[in-house]
């Protein structure tokens, strides 16, 4: 019960970030492709990106993957606008006056972790392109409740992320577009083709695609664990329910000798099942969540590290479904009761005569 | 008070446990089934208790005819009217002394304080009262031997069954449930005893003997 309960906290957890983070992506996200690679892109098609019906907004992004040869860990650099809605409320939450200034960062608490590591408690020095550092200060860490995705970011002022990827001014790594009806999202995106042959038009449902198929592929192996927990969960259950031990049928022997009926006797395996099983539920429920979300899993927790070791430590989000745990009970609890009561009633049908001999 | 009438036992390949018994207990009598270890007096005992059912005849116990109750019925009658004391003491091991005295009212629906009465004038009767909460597997044969004899008079049974009662005690302790046998006969229960120990066999207050050999009254 223990490790089923552990299996369904931890892809429970994943499902959780999975649409967390599907639900903070932007609706469309507009690439260049040169030779079938992803470039950046130039600033000046921001207007005619604009000019396109049903568009709101398009805010280009500067953001980068930076190789942390330390720790062997990629951090993801993003640069923000302050006044970005998307950002505004994390960075007057976190910090003094809503601003990081201009050498400032807010980093993921995975990225804080590795840095802490590295003795950077209060900086830290990006190795530019040219090959000549850039310090920057540590102006905050995200609160604990971080996501997957986020846990190995770093926001930091757009102007520093040009500098350190050393990006051109007039050009950006991507541009997202806000837009006001979804059903338009199609017409858009042809919209967008047409316009910039050379573009990658990227929504929302894409990058849910992606994310499935990597949920997929864990959710796999967690099912293959999950069948090898609930096999031997009934390996046991069969065990009790073929049949009593003899100290067991001697003492329903005893019972019925004693004057018991036979529905005394189930009533008695019943509280007696109910109690041990229940008992077992609850203990197992919280061992589980001691280990999910107190001890973040250790050994299971690589099973669905292991796609994306390049990236930083992340917590398990703590997250109760309550119908993954009645799915749990009604798996334990009525099944072992089950599994004593039907041997009992067996035994206890027989002449208790033949049962104490 | 007990009747047994042409009663037969047939087990597994046509082995006759009883043949053609037909007996007769009267109120407040002490009767001795003696015979030699399988010669059918546990078989008879099991018969007037309830516990099991004969291949034909008829069992008789205070006019109730016992063998044809069902299963939950003969329960209840066995509840109410017997106390069943057992040659291996059948305690269950993990409960306490007061415990395993207890079992057989906790089904019926008794006030908790009169079954404490009960219990502790129990204790006190047979020196078991400093042994209340005392795990039964700890108990020395001739405690757990009291806690049996306890045990089968907490329902107030108008009869008593014992099941070769001193085959796992010694001489001594043998002595102390012929005394407690005495008490019980005096108190006006029906007792049968199924035995093969001569201590029993010169008793100036056994009412009657009754021999068995291989299932058929002698």
């Amino acid at each position: 019960m223990f490790l089923l309960s552990s299996i369904l906290f931890i892809a429970n957890s994943i499902r959780y970030e999975l649409e967390r983070t599907l639900n903070s992506l932007p609706p469309i996200t507009v690439q260049k492709l040169q030779a079938g690679r992803h470039e950046l892109i130039s600033l000046q098609k921001l207007d005619k990106l604009l000019d396109i019906d049903g568009v709101q907004s398009a805010i280009p992004r500067y953001w980068g993957y930076y190789y942390f040869a330390n720790a062997g860990v990629n951090f993801s650099i993003v640069g923000v606008d302050i006044f970005d809605k998307a950002y505004s409320d994390i960075l007057h939450n976190l910090l003094e006056n809503g601003t990081f200034g201009n050498d400032g960062m807010l980093v993921g608490q995975g990225v804080a972790k590795i840095l802490r590591e590295n003795y950077y408690k209060e900086y830290f020095n990006f190795v530019k392109s040219d090959g000549s550092l850039k310090q920057v200060n540590l102006a905050g860490v995200f609160d604990a409740k971080t996501s997957l995705e986020s846990n190995d970011m770093i926001f930091m002022p757009k102007a520093l992320v040009q500098e350190i990827f050393d990006l051109p001014q007039d050009k950006a790594t991507d541009i997202v577009l806000q837009v006001a009806n979804k059903d338009e999202i199609p017409n858009i995106i042809a919209k967008v083709k047409e316009i910039y042959p050379d573009s990658r038009v990227i929504t929302k449902d894409d990058m849910r695609i992606s994310y499935q198929n990597i949920f997929d592929y864990k959710s796999g192996l967690f099912l293959a664990l999950f069948i090898v927990a609930i096999f031997t969960f009934f390996m046991i259950i069969y065990d009790r329910a073929s049949g009593l031990s003899g100290n067991e049928k001697k003492e329903i022997g005893i019972l019925k000798a004693l004057g018991w009926r036979i529905e005394d006797i189930l009533q008695e395996k019943f509280y007696e099942a109910f109690i041990i099983s229940f008992f077992a539920f609850i203990t197992a429920l919280i061992a589980a969540l001691s280990f999910v979300y107190l001890l973040q899993a250790p050994l299971l927790r690589d099973i669905f590290m292991g796609y994306s070791v390049l990236k930083s430590d992340f917590d398990l989000p703590f997250t109760i479904d309550f119908r993954m745990l009645s799915v749990v009970f009604f798996l334990s609890v009525p099944i072992y009761i089950a599994a004593i009561i039907i041997p009992s009633w067996r035994v206890a049908s027989m002449d208790a005569d033949e049962v104490m001999r | 008070m007990i009747k047994l009438e042409n009663i037969n036992k047939i087990f597994a390949n046509n082995f006759y446990a009883l043949k053609d018994i037909s007996l007769h207990v009267s109120k407040g009598e002490l009767v001795l089934l003696k015979s030699a270890s399988g010669g059918g007096k546990s078989t008879i005992l099991s018969l007037i208790a309830g516990l099991s059912k004969p291949s034909s005849g008829e069992v008789l116990v205070k006019d109730e005819r016992i063998s044809k109750l069902p299963d939950d019925f003969a329960s209840l009658f066995r509840r109410q009217n017997i106390g069943f004391i057992f040659q291996k003491f059948n305690l269950i091991e993990d409960l306490s002394v007061r415990d395993n005295i207890i079992v057989p009212l906790i089904p019926s629906d008794f006030d908790e304080d009169l079954i404490e009465k009960r219990v502790a004038r129990l204790l006190q009767r047979f020196d078991l009262s400093e042994k209340k909460e005392e795990i039964v597997r700890n108990l020395s044969g001739g405690q757990q031997q009291r806690v049996v004899i306890a045990r089968a008079l907490i329902n107030e049974p108008s009869i008593i069954i014992a099941d070769e009662p001193t085959a796992n005690l010694d001489e001594k302790l043998s002595l102390d449930f012929v005394a407690f046998l005495q008490e019980l006969q005096n108190e006006g229960k029906t007792i049968v005893v199924a035995t093969h120990d001569p201590l029993f066999f010169n008793l100036p207050f056994v009412d009657r003997i009754i021999e068995i050999h291989k299932g058929v009254l002698l």
